[in-house]
């Protein structure tokens, strides 16, 4: 029998392991699928050393913080390494790019004119299902801010997917 | 619910499968193997998938903890800290952020070899030298030290509030980044990245320009190295250029030509797990570089034994592995859902095994993978990061085989497999209670 942070580790490996692969997953790039495993079992790492910090009633926002963290950081340094990769060795794992591409083309091409800080919160929103509360604990702003992003977001996509259609 | 945002709820890519890994309970295990939360060094997990097979001394697992009689007094054993003692040879080409990108230099269990001796490995032993790492004592200071040489002015923060990644970034985005998650420190130096990656296609057809000469860039490193003050030296330059082209809706396009390099870091001239890696743009401006922070005691020598008593530590411990399997009643044969790799360098990819195999080189373990004979005929000496019980950081010799290893479809490729060259008189292992986890040897998915 473990202590009780080991087994509320476990229970949140368990609840939430699959949303953090899923929110990782969705903005793998330039990393690709073979580094998904990794992401999540270093984000994971990440809770198990802040297991006391971990919020009752916000885990799974908080854990998606600490993969958004987790994420920078290793896709800033993918970025000087990817060109440099390629000359090293063939990459015969690595998913096709349709496996990472949106197939609705109007709604990947609006939120492709967004802005970084737009698409991620409506992202974390419409997929990774976070209401403003949450929204607000994943990216370490109020609430009140979350939910004025969360609108002009939306905002924005809507004219962006409007103009997408059209076209 | 408006039609975008059905729309956009339905276009999520992760609809149509959601995430399970590979093996959560084994995750688990060695996440709390690898971290425990009183707060000593922790390694990046994903250190572990850089494992080779690095035998620690076998005969020490096998049985039980082999007697010390033998160690000569004036000479100190290597109580490695297990967890740590796990990790293989990182290859100095590969790298991932400040730790290490996965690369093909993972050993999962897809297939178990049995090693024998080949007729080139030595029977002599020998003496060899071994280091004690000193290591920075505070990384925010070091991180801002570091800064200050790579000219990013601003304070360090705390990233993950862990105490254990420092980052200064000043008011252009350039940052100095410091990290303690490995067993030995790193600290990397990048000027800002560009946004909006995700919404950029990036090509590589930009417009050739003069570069620096690769004489200039290993000037520019051996400044910065001296101005860093660690000691170590840096061999074997790698050189690459590339034009990188980033187009954005409604930015201007961006070009970038770079030339990059990476190093093995060298103590005493001998060629050890870490790397250096250094790149700068057209007008020699330094666009990024990263690096160990360490500094070498004085050698130490102690006795090795032979390149053959190696690989018969090897085979010792693989059996151990055998057995550990099959006890358990494990296996990670085709059932797994993990992809079948090479060793640590395959000159081409291992194909799966079937699960009956009738080759004249490979059995089949009771639980599932092939057994497959492997003739180890060459071997190198490199060094290895090992923390100890006591938290000290050895850089211990160890020696590298290679062979070759045909698959049952009579494909083959060359894999290399590692074991500590010191004395294993001279080695204690912590064994460790931790599920899924075989120090020394590879890494079970």
């Amino acid at each position: 029998m473990g202590s009780p942070q080991d087994d509320r580790f476990r229970r949140l490996v368990h609840e939430h392991s699959p949303a953090i692969g899923n929110y990782l997953r969705r903005r793998l790039y330039p990393l690709t699928l073979a580094d998904l495993d990794d992401l999540v079992e270093e984000t994971l790492l990440v809770v198990w050393r802040r297991i006391d910090s971990v919020p009752d009633e916000a885990e799974l926002p908080w854990m998606i913080g600490v993969a958004r963290n987790v994420l920078r950081n290793s896709r800033r340094s993918q970025y000087r390494r990817t060109n440099f990769e390629s000359t090293l060795r063939a990459a015969p794992d690595e998913p096709s790019a349709e496996d990472l591409v949106i197939a609705d083309v109007s709604v990947r091409d609006a939120l492709k004119s967004l802005n970084d800080d737009d698409r991620e919160v409506l992202m974390l929103n419409a997929w990774d299902g976070l209401d403003t509360h949450a929204l607000g604990i994943a990216l370490s702003i109020t609430t009140n801010a979350a939910a004025v992003r969360l609108s002009r977001a939306q905002a924005r996509f809507r004219e962006r997917f409007a103009a997408a259609q059209v076209t | 619910m408006s039609d975008f945002e059905e729309r956009l709820r339905a276009a999520d890519p992760a609809a149509t499968s959601s995430y399970q890994h590979p093996d959560t309970n084994a995750m688990i295990s060695r996440i709390m193997a690898r971290a425990p939360r009183a707060g000593r060094h922790v390694l990046r997990s994903f250190q572990l998938r850089m494992a080779g097979s690095v035998a620690v001394a076998a005969a020490l697992t096998v049985g039980g903890i082999a007697a010390l009689e033998g160690a000569s007094p004036s000479l100190a054993v290597f109580a490695l800290a297990a967890p740590h003692s796990a990790l293989g040879v990182r290859s100095p080409t590969a790298k991932f952020g400040t730790a290490e990108i996965p690369n093909s230099n993972i050993m999962r269990i897809y297939e178990e070899f049995d090693f024998s001796v080949g007729p080139d490995l030595s029977t002599n032993s020998g003496t060899g030298a071994a280091y004690e790492l000193q290591l920075p004592t505070s990384a925010s200071a070091e991180d801002a030290r570091i800064a200050a040489i790579f000219g990013v002015s601003g304070t360090p923060v705390d990233t993950n509030n862990d105490g254990q990644d420092f980052t200064v970034t000043d008011s252009s985005g350039d940052y100095v980044d410091y990290e303690t998650y490995d067993t030995v420190p790193q600290w990397s130096y990048s000027v800002a990245i560009p946004q909006g990656a995700d919404t950029s296609s990036t090509t590589s057809d930009g417009t050739t320009v003069p570069m620096p000469s690769q004489s200039t860039v290993n000037g520019d490193v051996q400044n910065y190295l001296s101005q860093l003050g660690y000691g170590y030296q840096v061999s074997d330059p790698q050189f690459s250029t590339s034009n990188n082209v980033v187009t954005s809706p409604g930015q201007a396009t961006v070009t970038t030509n770079e030339e990059q390099v990476t190093y093995s870091v060298t103590v005493d001239g001998q060629v050890t797990d870490q790397s250096l890696d250094f790149t700068v743009d057209q007008n020699n401006n330094v666009v990024s570089a990263d690096g160990p922070a360490f500094s070498a005691e004085p050698a130490v020598n102690y006795p090795l034994q032979s390149p053959a008593a190696g690989v018969e530590v090897l085979e010792a411990q693989q059996q151990a592995n055998i057995a550990q399997i099959t006890a358990s009643g494990q296996s990670s044969g085709p059932g797994s859902s993990t992809t079948p790799l090479t060793g640590s360098s395959g000159s081409s990819p291992a194909t799966p095994p079937s699960t009956a195999v009738t080759n004249d080189t490979t059995t089949t373990t009771p639980s599932g993978p092939p057994i497959v004979d492997v003739t180890l005929d060459a071997e190198t000496i490199s060094y290895q990061t090992y923390q100890l019980t006591d938290g000290s950081v050895w850089m211990l010799p160890i020696y590298n085989y290679t062979g070759l290893v045909t698959n049952a479809d009579g494909s083959s490729y060359t894999g290399t497999w590692s074991t500590i060259a010191v004395d294993p008189t001279y080695i204690q292992v912590s064994t460790s209670s931790s599920g899924g986890i075989n120090p020394g040897g590879p890494i079970l998915y």
